[in-house]
């Protein structure tokens, strides 16, 4: 069993509140099952700021700006702010873009995929299988001597950056220039109220700085603790809560069949998922925890997020991102890639021990 | 930070740059051409874009409605065929078909018709999109579902297997979710 104490309580509220609030954003007007879904918003962020022209995804989230925002005060409360970087910048700009490649091609990152799992949406199944598989293997990856080396504090302000640049999609989200689309239908039409959308991204953002909670590092840390890990009682946690919620929201329907935003490939479901499972543990977290941790200063997981935005407008503009209908040729290619690109750089990178 | 001239000078020149930001946004100085520019705001012209596409397939269809609301099929088949000589693969011919395909008793066909619309154009699942014609395809699913399956129970065929993956698909699209 895990220690019991403050920061134990921090995480199951953490994943608690995650649970309740990608419930319930969803319920105020979000598409169904995405109250919270980093890859979905970052297509959205995306296609709003010129990277792609599907009409129909196109809205600056303003969860996304509210988890950086929240990072950025937990951050500087703690005096934990600091500018750090150095790590194999294009490597994780190139991950950022195959993170978003394997969430487009499942449909939904790893919170969505709980939060289709918890809604009764029985196709997530074998993505959660993907996602531990891929998430072992990166396990396999890091205890074999594969990293992307040391992240060090930098002088300037190189982790100002990428908090700027959401401190410009506030603004344009507010001041609706020409330039910026915003869609009138499709999922990127639905969405809750934008100042609930913000304080509850502002809320998780803090409570996940604080936390260190993610799905992906919830997953590792069972995978290699077991029930003594704190992060997997976060992950219990979300659960619980999640399934509560869809059941008294409406939201909770059991089946295989025609779930919101889901297809049944499930090959390709479980290696889109099992491809961000690896790169996460490689570069240290899913798509949410990189964006937390650019918000702490960390000018990598900046690199990782602006990758994640490319990787946005690819996904759409190349036919790449899954559908209701199924996975696009382009879709298969692209996740068999990102797995030829892990695996290069899991032999580029990989430090041996010396004879 | 900021104790030399260096420093100060810079400060100085941030400062400086964002009040010219600031009044050239604000509108005090002049923006040369902009005003002409404007005029052709990107936002604009895809609102204008997609409403004018909207009421172009309305109107130009119009008649096939009509013909399908006075249950002239056979009428309405023949017109179709010409459009889709003018407007190969638009969905809303795809739709139109279906419709008149279900009206006729060719309910796999008809489905099928439905599925492929909605796959080229996600608005007729959309309550936002003046092409919506959700309740009726949730109506089609609805019925034909139990159907299907029922007939599925007694004798498997390639069609009817093809028909229930696409009525999946188009329940899938109905719950929403992301795209």
């Amino acid at each position: 069993m895990p220690a019991f104490d403050r920061h134990f309580w921090l995480i199951v509220f953490s994943g608690a509140s995650l649970g309740l609030l990608g419930v319930l954003l969803a319920f105020w007007g979000n598409p169904d099952n995405s109250g919270i879904c980093v890859s979905c918003f970052v297509e959205n962020t995306a296609g709003a700021i010129g990277l792609h022209d599907n009409t129909r995804m196109q809205y600056i989230r303003p969860e996304l700006i509210g988890f950086i925002f929240g990072a950025i005060a937990s951050a500087v409360l703690l005096g934990e702010f600091r500018s750090k970087g150095g790590s194999a910048p294009l490597p994780r700009f190139l991950s950022g873009v195959f993170l978003i490649i394997g969430c487009a091609v499942f449909i939904g990152c790893p919170i969505k995929l709980f939060l289709r799992l918890t809604a009764g949406d029985l196709t997530t199944i074998v993505g959660l299988g993907g996602l531990v598989a891929g998430v072992w293997v990166g396990i396999k990856s890091l205890s074999a001597g594969v990293h992307l080396g040391r992240n060090e504090t930098q002088r300037g302000g190189s982790g100002l950056w990428v908090p700027a640049l959401f401190l410009f999609f506030l603004l344009i989200l507010f001041l609706r220039p020409g330039f910026v689309q915003f869609s009138e239908t499709g999922s990127a039409a639905l969405h809750a109220p934008l100042l609930f959308s913000l304080a509850a991204g502002l809320f998780l953002g803090f409570l996940a700085q604080r936390s260190r909670f993610c799905i992906t590092a919830s997953v590792r840390d069972f995978l290699l603790m077991g029930g003594r890990a704190p992060l997997a009682w976060g992950l219990l946690a979300f659960s619980v809560v999640a399934i509560v919620a869809n059941m008294a929201t409406g939201s909770f329907r059991l089946g295989y069949y025609g779930q919101p935003g889901s297809h049944h490939e499930a090959v390709w479901s479980f290696l889109g998922m099992g491809l961000v499972g690896w790169l996460s543990v490689i570069i240290g977290g899913c798509p949410f925890r990189q964006i937390i941790k650019a918000g702490e200063g960390d000018a990598d997981a900046g690199m990782v997020v602006l990758g994640m935005l490319v990787g946005g407008g690819l996904v759409q503009s190349w036919d790449i991102a899954a559908t209701a209908a199924g996975v696009s040729l382009y879709g298969k290619v692209a996740v068999l890639v990102g797995i030829l690109f892990v695996l290069l750089n899991s032999v580029f990178y990989r430090e041996k021990a010396s004879a | 930070m900021f104790s030399d001239l260096f420093d100060r000078i810079h400060l100085l020149a941030v400062v400086l740059v964002l009040v010219v930001i600031a009044l050239l946004l604000g509108g005090f100085i002049d923006r040369g051409d902009e005003p002409l520019r404007s005029k052709r705001d990107p936002s604009v012209e895809r609102a204008m874009q997609e409403r004018a596409r909207a009421a172009f397939l309305l109107e130009t269809y119009q008649p096939v409605d009509q013909m399908i609301a006075d249950k002239r099929y056979a009428e309405a088949l023949l017109k179709l065929q010409s459009f889709e000589k003018s407007y190969p693969g638009e969905a809303h011919s795809m739709i139109l078909r279906g419709s008149i395909l279900i009206a006729q008793g060719v309910v796999g066909e008809g489905i099928a018709q439905y599925a492929a619309a909605v796959k080229v154009n996600g608005d007729y699942v959309d309550e936002k999109s003046s092409l919506n014609r959700r309740n009726e395809i949730t109506l089609l699913v609805e019925n034909s579902l139990p159907k299907i399956k029922e007939s599925l129970r007694s004798v498997v065929t390639p069609s009817t297997e093809k028909s229930l993956k696409n009525l999946y698909y188009l329940q899938s699209r109905l719950a929403g979710g992301c795209e």
